[in-house]
C-alpha cells in the first residue's frame, strides 16, 4: 500500500443518504428566497467571469511540482490550493505511469472536495460564494476522475483501488449533485468498500473501515444502517491508524446510540492522542472544534478545555488558518437572544 | 382604610400582570386606514378593532397587552395584503398579544409573527402564501387556535424555540409542512386537520439556534391525511429537503408522544423518525442529534406508505407499505402493537404500554402567565436583528444581501445613516436584490438594531 506525501489520507464528510439535497420542483413561488434564485443565464455569466477572475498564474514546468507540494496543503485558501493542484495535475498528466505522483495529486484533489464542502452554507444554496464553489467543484471532478482512473490502472493492490474509487464516488457527489445521483454513487461505492474491507480490515490504512463504518452509521436502519457494525468498523479504523481523526466523533456517536457511554468517554479521551504534527493544521483546528463539542455533549469539561486550548494555540501559531467562526460559534448560541446571557433552563 | 388598601393592591396587581387597567379602550380602524397609526396610539389593555377591508401594509406591535381584532362581514375580512411586495404582515413583540380574525395574504416573509412575546394568542386567522404562515418565535405560554393556513413555502404554522404552547383546531393545507414545532419544549398539537402538504407535521431540532433542544411534545387527535404535495420550497432553502408523502416526521426532539391521530393516505409513510445526521443537518456541539423516547401509541392507520414519493421512493427501492419508519438510532423508543401496522427500522424499539397514554392531556399552557420581562431598546435591537436581519444577511459572507462585515465597514460610526437606509432602502448595487423596507419596525428599534450591528456584533 502506498502512502506518501500527505501523511494522512483525507477523509471527507459526505452525507450518504442526506435529505439535504433539494428535491426538484417547478412550482412558482413568491417568497424572498424564491425571488432571489439565479437564472441559468445568470449562472453561466457568473461562471464565465470566474474563469477569468480566478484563473491561476502560469507556472513553469520545472517549478510545477514544487508549486504543488507547497500549495496543495493550503486547506485554508481555496485559491492557492486549487492552483497548486492544477500544477500537480499538469505534472501527473506528463507522467501517467508514476503512481507516487498520481496518488499525491489525487489525494490533494480529494482533500480539495472537503475544503470546498466545508465552505458551503448548510442551509442556503445561493449567492456569489455558492456560485464560485460550484465552479470549483465541477473543475475538480474532472481532475479527480482522471487521476482515479490512472490509479486504477496502476500496480496498487486491488483493495486499495476499490477504496479509492469508492472515495471518489462518495466525495464528488457531496455537493452539486441531485439526491438520485448521490444515491447511485453510494450504490456504486458500498459494494467496493464491503469487498475491500471484507478482504482486509486495515485496507488503505484504515480508510476503508472508516468509510464503511460511517455509511453504516449514517444511513437509516430501514435502508440497511447498522450502528453496531458501524461502531465495530470505526473502532477498527482507529486501531489501524490512531491519527484517522474523522473516525473519533463518529465512533463516539455510534457508541452513544448503543448506550455504551463509558466506551464513548474512553474514545473521547483517546482522541487527545491524535498527533497535531501528523495532520494538516487546518484539519487539526477543525477536529479540535468538533471534539470540544463532543466533550460538551459528554459533559467532560477537562477535555473541552483541552481541545479549546489546543485549537487556540494552533490558531495563534498559524494565523493563516480559517477559524470558521460561524461553525465554531454554532454551539455558542445557547444564550438568550435578547440579553446575550446564558439561558438557564 | 383597610378596604381602600385592598382595592389599591388589586389594581396594582392587575397592572403588574397584564398591564391593563379599567381604562382600556377600543380603537377602531376604518377600512384601508393605517393600522400602525392605531397601534402607535394604543395603550396596554386596548383593543384595536380593524374594520373589514384591504390593508396594504405591514404592522409592528411593540407594546404589551394589545388585542388586534379583525372584524368580518361574511366573506369580507379585515385583510392584510402584501401584494407580493411587502415582507411581513403582522409582527408583534409585546407580551400578552392577541391577534385574531385577520386574512393575511401576499407577504414574502412572514404572515403573522411574534418575536419574544410571552402569553400570546394567535386565533381565527386565514393566512395564505408567505414563507412562514404563522410564526411565533421564542415565546412562552401561547395559543395558536382556529387558524387556516395555506401556501407557505416552509411551514404553515411554525412554532419556533417556544415553550408551553398549544396548537389546536387549525387547518393547514398545501404548505410544504403543515404544522411544525422547532426547538420547542412542552407543547401540544391537537385536533388539527393537516392535508395535502408535502409533509403534514414536522417536529424538529435545528442546530445553531439559541434553544438547543426539544422535548415533551404531544401530538394527539389530529387528522393527518393526503400529505403528498410536491415540495415547492425554494431550492436554496432547508425546507426543500422535506420529504414528500409523509404524515409526520421527527428529526431530533425527545419525549414525543403520537396518539389517537388518523393517518390516512400519506404515500411515503405515516410516521418517519430520523436523526439529524441522517437528515444531513450539520452538527452543533451542544445538540444531541438523536430522537429519543419516541412513543407511537394507538392511532388510526389507513393506506399509508403504499407509494413512496421522491427521495423516499428512491431510498426504499421498491419496498412500501410502512406506517412507521425509523433511523434505528432512537433510544428508549416504543410503538404500540396494532394490527396492520408495519414498521421498518424499529428493531431497537420496544412495545409501548397503555399506561403511557396522553389521550387526556388537555393543555401545555401554564396555569398562570409566564413572566413578562421588560427589555431595553438595545436588547430588542439585538433580538430583532436575529429575528429579521439574519434572514438575508450572514456575518462574513454573502447570503441574499451583503455581509454584515461589509455593512459595518460602510456605516462605521454612522448608526443613524444605517437606520435611515434600512427604513427606506434603495437599490445600490446591481448584484444584490433590493432590500425590503423595514420602516415598520419604527425608528427606535431600527436605531437599536443599527447600534447592535455596528458596535456589538
Amino acid at each position: 500500500m502506498l502512502i506518501n506525501t500527505r501523511g494522512l489520507l483525507p477523509i471527507v464528510l459526505f452525507a450518504a443518504v442526506a435529505f439535504a439535497n433539494a428535491q426538484e420542483s417547478e412550482t412558482v413561488t413568491t417568497s424572498v428566497l424564491a425571488g432571489l434564485a439565479a437564472t441559468p443565464e445568470e449562472i453561466a455569466e457568473l461562471r464565465a467571469e470566474l474563469e477569468i477572475s480566478k484563473a491561476c498564474s502560469p507556472v513553469a514546468e520545472e517549478e510545477q511540482w514544487q508549486h504543488f507540494i507547497e500549495g496543495s496543503v493550503a486547506k485554508w485558501d481555496r485559491q492557492i490550493m486549487n492552483c497548486a493542484i492544477e500544477s500537480g495535475y499538469a505534472v501527473a498528466q506528463r507522467q501517467p505511469d508514476s503512481v507516487e505522483i498520481n496518488y499525491a495529486v489525487w489525494s490533494a484533489a480529494i482533500d480539495y472536495f472537503e475544503v470546498l464542502d466545508l465552505l458551503y452554507d448548510p442551509y442556503y444554496k445561493g449567492g456569489d460564494l455558492f456560485m464560485e464553489l460550484g465552479w470549483r467543484w465541477e473543475k475538480n471532478i474532472e481532475r479527480a476522475t482522471v487521476l482515479t482512473e490512472a490509479l486504477s490502472k496502476s500496480e496498487l493492490d486491488q483493495n486499495s483501488k476499490l477504496v479509492f474509487e469508492a472515495l471518489l464516488a462518495l466525495t464528488a457527489t457531496m455537493q452539486e449533485t441531485s439526491s438520485q445521483e448521490q444515491m447511485m454513487a453510494q450504490g456504486q461505492a458500498l459494494p467496493k468498500l464491503a469487498t475491500a474491507v471484507g478482504a482486509d480490515l486495515s485496507v488503505a490504512e484504515g480508510l476503508g473501515a472508516m468509510l464503511l463504518g460511517r455509511v453504516l452509521f449514517q444511513v437509516p436502519a430501514f435502508v440497511g444502517g447498522d450502528p453496531a457494525k458501524a461502531a465495530e468498523l470505526l473502532g477498527a479504523s482507529i486501531q489501524t491508524n490512531p491519527n484517522l481523526f474523522h473516525s473519533y466523533p463518529w465512533l463516539i456517536d455510534a457508541l452513544l446510540v448503543l448506550e455504551r457511554r463509558d466506551e464513548a468517554n474512553a474514545v473521547l479521551e483517546q482522541s487527545k492522542q491524535v498527533a497535531q504534527d501528523a495532520i494538516n493544521p487546518q484539519d487539526y483546528v477543525d477536529f479540535a472544534n468538533r471534539m470540544k463539542g463532543m466533550a460538551i455533549r459528554l459533559g467532560i469539561p477537562e477535555t473541552e478545555t483541552y481541545f479549546f486550548e489546543s485549537r487556540e494555540k494552533m490558531l495563534a501559531a498559524n494565523p493563516q488558518l480559517l477559524p470558521r467562526e460561524a461553525k465554531a460559534n454554532m454551539g455558542h448560541g445557547g444564550v438568550d437572544p435578547f440579553t446575550g446571557e446564558k439561558l438557564d433552563y | 382604610v383597610k378596604v381602600t388598601r385592598a382595592i389599591s393592591l388589586g389594581v396594582a396587581l392587575a397592572f403588574a400582570t397584564a398591564g391593563a387597567g379599567s381604562w382600556a379602550k377600543n380603537i377602531t380602524v376604518e377600512a384601508g386606514a393605517s393600522v400602525q397609526d392605531a397601534v402607535n396610539t394604543a395603550e396596554p389593555g386596548d383593543t384595536i378593532l380593524v374594520q373589514p377591508g384591504v390593508y396594504k401594509q405591514s404592522v409592528y406591535i411593540d407594546k404589551p397587552n394589545i388585542t388586534l381584532q379583525g372584524l368580518r362581514d361574511g366573506d369580507n375580512w379585515a385583510t392584510f395584503d402584501g401584494e407580493g411586495i411587502l415582507n411581513d404582515g403582522i409582527i408583534a413583540s409585546g407580551h400578552f398579544i392577541v391577534i385574531d380574525g385577520f386574512r393575511v395574504r401576499g407577504y414574502k416573509g412572514n404572515g403573522i409573527m411574534t418575536q419574544g412575546a410571552n402569553n400570546f394568542q394567535i386565533n381565527n386567522n386565514f393566512v395564505e402564501g408567505a414563507f412562514y404562515g404563522i410564526f411565533p418565535q421564542y415565546g412562552r405560554n401561547g395559543l395558536v387556535q382556529g387558524n387556516t393556513v395555506t401556501g407557505a413555502e416552509d411551514a404553515g404554522i411554525y412554532v419556533g424555540m417556544s415553550d408551553s404552547v398549544d396548537v389546536l383546531d387549525n387547518i393547514a393545507y398545501e404548505n410544504v409542512m403543515g404544522l411544525e414545532f422547532e426547538n420547542c419544549r412542552d407543547a401540544l398539537m391537537a385536533n388539527n386537520e393537516v392535508y395535502n402538504n408535502s409533509a403534514g407535521i414536522a417536529l424538529t431540532v435545528i442546530p445553531g439556534l439559541p434553544v438547543k433542544d426539544a422535548y415533551n411534545l404531544i401530538i394527539r387527535d389530529n387528522i393527518i391525511r393526503d400529505n403528498n404535495h410536491t415540495n415547492f420550497a425554494p431550492a436554496s432553502s432547508i425546507a426543500a429537503s422535506v420529504p414528500e408523502g409523509v404524515g409526520l416526521f421527527v428529526v431530533g426532539p425527545d419525549r414525543v408522544t403520537v396518539e389517537n391521530n388518523v393517518f390516512e393516505n400519506n404515500k411515503s409513510v405515516g410516521v418517519l423518525v430520523l436523526d439529524m445526521l441522517s437528515f444531513g443537518l450539520s452538527t452543533d456541539p451542544e445538540v444531541d442529534p438523536f430522537s429519543d423516547d419516541i412513543r407511537v401509541m394507538s392511532n388510526t392507520w389507513i393506506n399509508n406508505g403504499n407509494e413512496p414519493m421522491g427521495l423516499m421512493g428512491m431510498m426504499l427501492m421498491g419496498q412500501s407499505g410502512f406506517e412507521v419508519m425509523a433511523s434505528g438510532k432512537e433510544r428508549n423508543a416504543c410503538v404500540l402493537e396494532q394490527e396492520g401496522v408495519n414498521a421498518a427500522g424499529t428493531q431497537s424499539w420496544g412495545a409501548c404500554s397503555a399506561d403511557m397514554s396522553v389521550a387526556d392531556f388537555a393543555t401545555a399552557q401554564l396555569s398562570s402567565p409566564a413572566p413578562t420581562p421588560v427589555y431595553t431598546a438595545e436588547q430588542k435591537g439585538r433580538f430583532t436583528y436575529l429575528a429579521v436581519c439574519t434572514g438575508c444577511h450572514a456575518y462574513d459572507s454573502v447570503l441574499h444581501g451583503p455581509s454584515m462585515q461589509s455593512i459595518q465597514a460602510m456605516y462605521s460610526g454612522k448608526p443613524e445613516a444605517l437606520a435611515t437606509y434600512a427604513a427606506e432602502p434603495v437599490r445600490k448595487r446591481e448584484d444584490f436584490p433590493e432590500m425590503p423596507p423595514q420602516g415598520y419596525l419604527g425608528d427606535e428599534t431600527l436605531r437599536a438594531i443599527s447600534s447592535y450591528i455596528l458596535d456589538d456584533l
